[in-house]
């Protein structure tokens, strides 16, 4: 993660990194303007930070499940309800407890961490493609169809995209791959209209005209000159995103409309120690720590993101 | 005066690579809410003019006169509402874009700022060879590197940095990364669009000179669009003057620097500043007023009225037009006549 | 504040050269250096410049981009982009008040109302959302307590000493509605309201067109006749000032390589840097085949060569430039005021002389 956010700015002739700005490079960091050089680079702590805890979500998601055999089927009752830090009837320790049935909670809540972050980036990669090529076309080439699709966004975002997702939800049924399909429906738009706004600043730069002018095609204008500008607004874009998509994927689970019940996604877990919150506080509590921790991490690093690569995102 | 009338002669011999006749390219204002048009600007209306092999014609102007939009329209960014370019013979405004194609080659363009035209994404010899890409045929692949090399080399930078980005260089070195893309396609007419303007004044000599030289090595025919006289007298050997999208006079240089017969001319040139101004011989002193009238709604008859001392009421209702006066070159006045001397001129 | 400053040296070098005699300067600058931090390290953007501005005078801060010279007004007017860019010494005397060491409020109130600033783009220095009467209207009414209806009254009087023609229909007029002359000819109002003693002019010119910027020139000229104030005008074109200045002041790499009078500097250049400019601007006159350029590249103000600063693309340059940084001396018998930084300037006068 840490990669993507190398240096995009070089100050006058000097520290002459070579390798390319990831991002056009506004006013104030041209070379040769010594009266207004740049700032430190923002955010890089909170950088470091929060891709930390990502990091530590992705492993634990990646190989947590190999090393804690979890059964979404199998019930212990000796080991009902057991709080953190017991041992089970089989001798192994439990750190975060057990749920109602018995199943270690740990356990649980890596298979869970798997689920979501599955959803959150397939949610990103279909919501995305959706999204850009709606922002790309019709915002390179103009005309009615850049129009109407642009206020269909509009009306889209007046809608709660919760209360969309739940609509679609309960139209689709309860499926993994049904939630990611409803995720992506509620946030394309998005992706589409910071792509657009690049698309369209980017389409009046003097270096377009350029390579239109050495008589290039669309395609190569497309490919060569336009994408590679949007890439970073985009990569920000996704990262404050998953975190939403994450939690709205809970979301949709707690209410049933999500993940079936037999794949245990946080927002199911939480759900199922609804009933049980008086006296086995650790099964809804210890998810959704995990949860949130998780978001926020993913919302600090989209700001920091956003910050050191385009601060006119700011009311994103 | 006989350098100028050899210069005619020349012209008058050999046949024009590029002419533009009747040239009109329109803006349409579109209203905000329902996208109607509510009115046209006419950046450019009726522009005429041959450039010849090996010649720089120097396209003068002030902000709003449309000589950028000429160059746009010359190379099809814009589109032409009326009027022909012929270009070695073939109208470019009635061919579609794949038949455009092959004609880039030969028409490139320089551009003024030299932040915004290089892709800051790309190395210096990716920008170089993108028009290779574009045009097959034209350098084989095995050749980029070296080729790209060779034409850094030629453009006074070194070819070792051609793996640098644009942010990498100053201002100055990135217009010459600009000229090194514009002549990777061995083109004939190189159009300079405020090639020098963003540039110190240090600087800016450096490119002019680099400019003289590879028209004279390259045979190369310049449109060299500015708006700072002293650069145009340097490098034109035609000059064109451009005012609310009309050409107001046309000269060989000599000529319309040391008789200009139409107002604006002489107001553009009295309005210079010149370094040594005690040194200078005594020029007439005019400071025409106001500001240049919205090419939304231009005056009727002559344009320039509006701002002019010599307007009379027929100004407004005939259009005086672009045609040799007093024996001279063309002009668009009525009373047109060269300025006698400094003293005798309007304040 | 250590170390020889370059008007004590240059008293040192020419013991008995006659300065001209002149009143008590209105501004004086000495010895001010101005830093910004930056990732690649730290640029001295100003480093030790030194001059005075006298009452009803006009100074040329001369220069290209990177020398310094807007970074130095900023410094007068107390708007040193921070945090990047700090005064990291010398002073700044106004009127004998060194304004680097007085408290920020009393200096803020004499900045606006002694010293006013014009900036080079009027569109954004002007809020675009208030009517022009009222932003010009608001230093009477803030400094002055003028009423709404004085305040107006003055801003049309305003308007139209600055030539902006019908002054009364065109005060309730946003600033979109009008060209970049007339918005800046309100900039110069705006300046003009409280009747500074000393006026800065940062690029006023460079982004209007060739006869627009003749008109300003020449109002900037007739107002400082008129008001007796005193002008520094920031260009990097040698041409626009020569008619309004009185002096000019060269900077290259954040230092003062030349000053004097102005005929007397362009005339008699006594550093290859001013030489060299002269020789690259296309002489609309007396045309050339070819123009001298100025070899190499803008000064990297983060890796000065030793010595001098210009010496990399100095025709002249020899060992000693590299090794002894050239302080500004006085040149030349006449008897007017003329430094150059130049170790072989009576070289530099003479190639001079040559050419003209």
């Amino acid at each position: 993660m840490t990669d993507l956010v190398s240096d995009p700015t070089t100050s006058a002739d000097a520290g002459r990194s070579n390798r390319p700005p990831r991002w056009p490079l506004p006013n104030r960091f041209r070379p040769g303007r010594a009266s207004t050089p740049p700032r430190s680079r923002p955010g890089a702590g909170r950088i470091r930070f929060a891709s930390a805890v990502v990091a530590v979500y992705v492993l634990a998601a990646v190989f947590g499940p190999r090393l804690v055999q979890y059964d979404p089927v199998a019930t212990s009752t000796t080991d009902r309800l057991l709080p953190p830090g017991s041992r089970l009837s089989d001798g192994s320790l439990a750190v975060f407890g057990t749920d109602d049935v018995g199943r270690d909670l740990l356990a649980q809540i890596m298979q869970g961490a798997r689920i979501s972050i599955a959803v959150g980036v397939a949610t990103l990669v279909l919501a995305g493609l959706i999204g850009i090529t709606i922002g790309v076309l019709p915002g390179y080439f103009g005309g009615w169809l850049d129009g109407a699709l642009m206020r269909l966004a509009d009306i889209q975002l007046t809608f709660p995209s919760i209360l969309l997702a739940i609509f679609i939800a309960a139209l689709l049924g309860p499926s993994v791959v049904n939630v990611v399909i409803v995720l992506a429906i509620s946030n394309w738009v998005t992706f589409a209209r910071v792509t657009r706004a690049q698309v369209l600043t980017t389409k009046g730069r003097d270096f377009v005209d350029a390579t239109r002018t050495l008589g290039a095609r669309t395609w190569h204008l497309l490919r060569r000159c336009i994408l590679p500008a949007c890439t970073a607004p985009i990569l920000v874009v996704a990262t404050v995103e998953i975190g939403s998509v994450i939690l709205a994927e809970a979301s949709l689970s707690f209410l049933g409309l999500g993940t079936p019940t037999s794949t245990p996604s946080w927002g199911i877990t939480i759900s199922n120690g609804r009933n049980y919150l008086s006296d086995a506080w650790w099964i809804s509590t210890i998810p959704g720590i995990a949860l949130a921790v998780l978001v926020v991490s993913f919302g600090i690093l989209g700001d920091a993101l956003r910050d050191r690569f385009d601060p006119k995102l700011k009311n994103l | 005066m006989s350098a100028s009338a050899s210069e005619r002669d020349r012209a008058v011999t050999a046949s024009p690579l590029l002419s533009v006749r009747d040239l009109h390219t329109t803006f349409p204002v579109r209203s905000r809410l329902l996208r109607r048009t509510v009115a046209h600007v006419q950046a450019v209306s009726g522009v005429s003019f041959d450039l010849y092999p090996g010649e720089t014609l120097g396209l003068v102007g002030e902000s709003g006169s449309g000589k950028s939009t000429v160059a746009r329209t010359i190379l099809g960014l814009e589109k032409a509402t009326a009027g022909t370019v012929t270009f070695d013979g073939r109208d470019l405004t009635s061919l579609s874009a794949s038949e455009m194609r092959p004609v880039r080659r030969d028409v490139q363009m320089i551009f003024q700022d030299p932040y915004s035209s290089l892709n800051p994404r790309r190395t210096v010899e990716e920008i170089v060879r993108e028009a290779w890409e574009i045009h097959p045929g034209v350098v084989p692949k095995s050749r980029w590197k070296d080729e790209a090399r060779e034409l850094l080399e030629r453009v006074g930078l070194n070819p070792d940095h051609a793996d640098r980005y644009p942010h990498q260089f100053s201002g100055g070195q990135r217009q010459r990364i600009g000229i090194a893309r514009a002549l990777a396609l061995h083109p004939k007419l190189i159009i300079c669009d405020e090639a020098v303007s963003a540039l110190d004044v240090s600087i800016q000599a450096q490119v002019l000179n680099l400019l003289q030289d590879l028209q004279r090595d390259l045979g190369l025919t310049y449109l060299f669009i500015a708006h700072d006289l002293s650069v145009v007298r340097h490098v034109s050997t035609r000059v064109a003057v451009m005012y609310l999208g009309k050409i107001v006079e046309m000269a060989g240089r000599r000529e319309i620097f040391e008789q200009p017969t139409h107002p604006y001319t002489q107001a553009l040139l009295s309005a210079v500043p010149v370094p040594r101004p005690w040194d200078a011989p005594r020029r007439a002193e005019i400071v025409v007023a106001g500001d240049i009238p919205s090419p939304a709604n231009p005056p009727s008859g002559c344009r320039f009225r509006t701002r002019c001392w010599k307007a009379q009421p027929r100004c407004a209702d005939d259009e005086p037009a672009l045609q040799p006066r007093l024996g001279l070159h063309p002009s668009a006045c009525h009373f047109a006549e060269p300025l006698q001397t400094a003293d005798t001129a309007p304040m | 504040m250590t170390g020889p400053t370059p008007h004590t040296q240059a008293h040192e070098r020419s013991a008995g050269a006659p300065l001209r005699a002149a009143g008590a300067p209105l501004l004086s600058v000495h010895d001010l250096r101005v830093e910004f931090g930056t990732r690649a390290g730290i640029i001295r953007a100003v480093d030790g410049v030194s001059f005075d501005v006298r009452p009803g005078e006009t100074l040329a801060i001369l220069g290209e981009s990177g020398s310094g010279k807007s970074v130095t007004s900023q410094a007068i007017m107390g708007i040193v982009p921070k945090p990047a860019g700090r005064v990291t010494g010398g002073q700044i005397r106004y009127r004998g008040a060194d304004l680097l060491s007085r408290p920020p409020g009393e200096v803020r109130k004499l900045r606006g109302t002694e010293i006013s600033m014009v900036f080079q783009d009027p569109l954004s220095s002007l809020n675009p959302v208030f009517r022009i009467g009222y932003q010009i209207g608001e230093m009477f009414r803030r400094h002055r307590g003028y009423s709404r209806r004085d305040a107006r009254d003055a801003a049309v009087e305003l308007m139209e000493r600055v030539g902006i023609p019908a002054a009364r229909e065109r005060v309730d007029d946003f600033p979109h509605q009008f060209s970049g002359g007339m918005r800046q000819r309100i900039m110069i109002a705006i300046a003009l309201a409280l009747d500074p003693a000393l006026l800065i002019a940062d690029e006023p010119t460079t982004a209007l067109d060739v006869t627009v910027q003749a008109q300003i020139m020449r109002l900037l000229a007739r107002l400082q006749r008129e008001e007796g104030m005193s002008m520094i005008l920031i260009t990097h074109d040698l041409g626009v000032v020569a008619d309004v200045a009185d002096r000019v002041l060269m900077m290259y790499a954040g230092r003062v390589v030349e000053t004097g009078d102005i005929r007397e500097v362009y005339d008699h250049s006594a550093h290859p840097y001013t030489n060299g400019l002269m020789a690259s601007i296309p002489d609309l006159d007396h045309p050339s085949d070819r123009l001298t350029p100025i070899s190499g590249s803008p000064p990297n103000l983060l890796d000065l060569p030793s010595g001098c600063s210009f010496r990399p693309r100095c025709p002249h340059a020899r060992q000693l430039c590299a090794d002894d940084d050239p302080g500004l001396y006085h040149v030349g018998q006449r008897p007017v005021s003329h430094l150059a930084a130049c170790h072989f300037a009576e070289e530099v006068t003479a190639d001079v002389r040559e050419r003209i």
